[in-house]
């Protein structure tokens, strides 16, 4: 089913797997090597930066293919444009396909710009052909993206495949009737955990690949569907979803059927995962339990809004400030498996970069406002790095 | 540009979805088994990697660091905010005296807990110390500010009060050793010289239709530029050398770009500037093998080159729909020819694996 050599992916997992070994000075320069020469998995994947160039540009390429061709049928066919992308797609779907087994290429920008392309004017063409109801939409797009992620072991076809999926029970459901309405968030749920129990179990997929093939994917798996039981039951997103979808009205303060029960998982949920995390060292478990927090909190606040907002954050930063100076001075030993220490294994040289950036963009505000005055510090900023 | 914009984060997430989520996961020991027993490895190197992995140790340390900053952000947001409206009550000076005692307080912190200077790379004596160096002088710098807004101490001389920022900014910076506070004092530099060069709003918030903005910002990029080639050659805190390439070139293009969007009538000598620079950057980017900067350098030079393409085209005797055609087909060889140049400069780079 896949399209990479999986003897080579699987060369690949085991030379990573030597190559951490040997950064961390447990393996020899001489065994490191023997075992790349058994493995040799010949690939072509670039650095990462210039994958990043190499995807842009054939984004071009292809965006301009892609017109030069419209342009030439344009005067003789009026309206074959489905036609037209179903074409274009397909020289794509073989581009990508000779560019994997003639010139080895394996995530090199090229062949996942040409995957993206080439499964985003599939799905136009058979929309602008069909015009397909939400229902068969959704189907259309699981169809797509769960073959291009077999095929391709993609990750952002894992996302939309896990979607797709979603919004196919979703709009089932509600097609079903009222009673079904009211359960929909709990089938989401269902659905996202068991989504999680197929990341995460060793099933025969995972071990038989020996986690080389789909290990990624079934990685990211796992963190969207963490989010996903999350989001799934957020008193926010079903309290405002079901206004929308279900056409409720609901005043302020109104709540919903279950509120309370859906109350008790947006504040919950976030709190296990990180128990989880912290019980299991399982790092996605613990950042998943960070960010879901912030969501938590925002959620709240959005209800509850019993402070003013400043008073608010100022102490939610204070109380950040003083934990984490607990944390750090507690974890100067380490404690039950738990250290403060970076871990060594990866160069840190490069995030004190991005975080130098980071801190210009969101502190620089501060400075910059001299002129139009003291105004009140700007926060925020969204930490976006955007360049590095 | 914002379809680049919006492509640049898919591709960095497809590129290295683990280093940028930094997830460090276990060392698969099953595998590295297998490898002994196929007798790659020795019987005591997997002893050894066992023993690792038995030890290892689940470190919270970028949590904890992500709590922090976000703790601190968080803070002096609330408590800015809060000032600025319970000013009536509290008074100027009380808070004037309260923001100079803290980041009195903050300095004071650090010159005692500092390692002694060295023109080399200084280690942070302990987890707080940068965190403190860079409150204490973001409270300078609002104490400056607040000063100039509430009492004009500098009168009409607005430059002076991002000046004297800037220079406490690149003295804290090379003193202490902070890579932060140094992009701090770049950004205020630039500010000082009426630009806005942060990463996300370089873009956005400047007026690149005015010749004296285009002008500066120019400037600027090569002064920064040959700050940075200065500080790599004389080895004077070397490891600044990056921040300064980065912000350098980042304004040097967009202001050339900018020059040759802006002065028509010119916009070749602009591109000729360019093209000099992008020369140079290659040379620079293979003596230190930059992955970063032969990207970087490519995607810009590429949109220039395309300017002026269509500039020729629009501006050809009989312009039509061969014209446009014409134009496809660049766009379409000029890819593959770029997409060939990456190629070839990966291999070039090879050796060696830096950002």
């Amino acid at each position: 089913m896949i399209a990479y050599s999986a003897q080579w992916l699987k060369d690949l997992s085991v030379v990573k797997a030597g190559r951490e070994a040997f950064d961390e000075h447990l393996i020899s320069r001489e065994e490191l090597s023997a075992i790349e020469n058994r493995y040799p998995g010949k690939f072509y994947t670039p650095h990462f930066i210039i994958r990043i160039g190499l995807f842009l540009l054939t984004l071009v390429i292809l965006l301009f293919s892609f017109g030069l061709l419209a342009l030439l049928f344009m005067s003789n066919i009026e309206n074959a444009y489905s036609g037209l992308m179903m074409f274009f797609s397909i020289v794509c779907f073989v581009a990508l396909e000779v560019l994997i087994n003639r010139k080895k290429h394996f995530r090199s920008g090229v062949d996942e710009a040409l995957l993206y392309v080439a499964s985003l004017l599939l799905f136009l063409s058979i929309f602008f052909i069909i015009h397909p109801s939400n229902l068969v939409s959704a189907g259309i797009v699981f169809i797509i993206s769960i073959f291009s992620a077999m095929r391709y072991a993609d990750r952002l076809m894992v996302l939309l495949a896990y979607l797709s999926l979603g919004g196919m029970l979703f709009f089932t459901a509600i097609e079903i009737g009222s009673l079904m309405k009211q359960v929909v968030p709990f089938l989401l749920l269902i659905y996202s955990m068991l989504c999680y129990l197929l990341s995460s179990r060793k099933n025969e997929l995972n071990v038989s690949f020996a986690s080389a093939v789909y290990a990624h994917c079934f990685q990211f798996l796992k963190i969207i569907s963490l989010l996903g039981v999350y989001i799934s039951v957020n008193f926010w997103v079903v309290r405002e979803l079901s206004n929308i979808m279900f056409n409720l009205h609901l005043q302020a303060g109104q709540t919903i059927p279950f509120g309370w029960l859906f109350w008790i998982s947006t504040l919950m949920i976030p709190a296990l995962y990180i128990f989880i995390g912290l019980r299991k060292k399982d790092r996605i478990f613990l950042r998943i339990g960070m960010l879901l927090v912030a969501a938590m909190m925002i959620t709240i606040r959005y209800y509850y809004p019993v402070y003013a907002i400043e008073w608010w954050i100022g102490l939610a930063g204070l109380l950040m400030i003083l934990s984490s100076w607990f944390l750090i001075r507690y974890l100067q030993i380490p404690r039950n498996g738990f250290t403060d220490q970076q871990d060594h294994r990866k160069s840190h040289e490069d995030a004190m970069q991005v975080e130098s950036l980071v801190i210009a963009e969101t502190f620089s505000g501060t400075a910059g406002t001299v002129e139009q005055g003291f105004g009140g510090g700007s926060f925020g900023g969204g930490g976006s790095t955007g360049t590095f | 540009m914002p379809l680049i914009n919006s492509c640049i984060p898919v591709a960095i997430w497809n590129g290295e979805f683990e280093i940028i989520l930094l997830l460090l996961l276990h060392m698969d020991i099953s595998l590295l088994a297998r490898l002994q027993k196929e007798g790659l490895i020795s019987e005591d190197s997997l002893n050894r990697i066992r023993e690792k992995e038995a030890n290892r140790l689940f470190s919270l340390h970028w949590e904890i660091r992500l709590v922090l900053y976000l703790g601190i952000m968080l803070f002096s947001g609330g408590l800015g905010v809060l000032i600025y409206k319970n000013i009536d009550t509290i008074g100027h000076q009380v808070i004037l005296g309260l923001i100079a005692l803290t980041s009195a307080g903050c300095y004071y912190y650090c010159f005692r807990n500092k390692k002694p200077y060295s023109p080399l790379k200084v280690e942070a004596p302990n987890a707080f110390f940068d965190y403190v160096l860079l409150l204490a002088s973001l409270l300078m710098v609002s104490f400056i500010g607040y000063l100039q807004f509430q009492y004009a101490v500098f009168g009409q001389r607005f430059g002076l009060a991002t000046f004297i920022p800037m220079i406490i900014f690149f003295i804290t910076a090379y003193y202490f050793d902070h890579l932060g506070v140094l992009s701090l004092g770049i950004t205020n530099l630039a500010a000082w010289l009426g630009l806005t060069v942060t990463p996300a709003r370089l873009l956005a918030d400047n007026d690149f239709n005015s010749t004296a903005i285009i002008i500066t910002a120019f400037l600027l990029g090569i002064i920064l530029l040959t700050a940075g080639q200065v500080t790599l050659q004389k080895a004077f805190k070397k490891h600044f050398a990056f921040t300064y390439t980065n912000f350098g070139m980042h304004i040097f293009y967009v202001s050339t770009l900018a020059g040759m969007f802006h002065f028509e009538a010119i916009y070749l000598l602009w591109f000729v500037a360019l093209t000099v620079g992008s020369y140079l950057f290659y040379q620079k980017a293979l003596r230190e093998k930059s992955f970063y900067i032969i990207v970087v350098s490519a995607i810009y030079s590429y949109i220039a080159l395309s300017y002026v393409v269509i500039q020729l085209l629009t501006h050809l005797h009989h312009f039509d729909l061969g014209a446009i055609y014409l134009g496809f087909i660049y766009f379409i060889i000029s890819g593959i020819l770029f997409i060939i140049f990456l190629m070839r400069s990966n291999k070039k780079l090879k050796s060696n694996d830096r950002l």
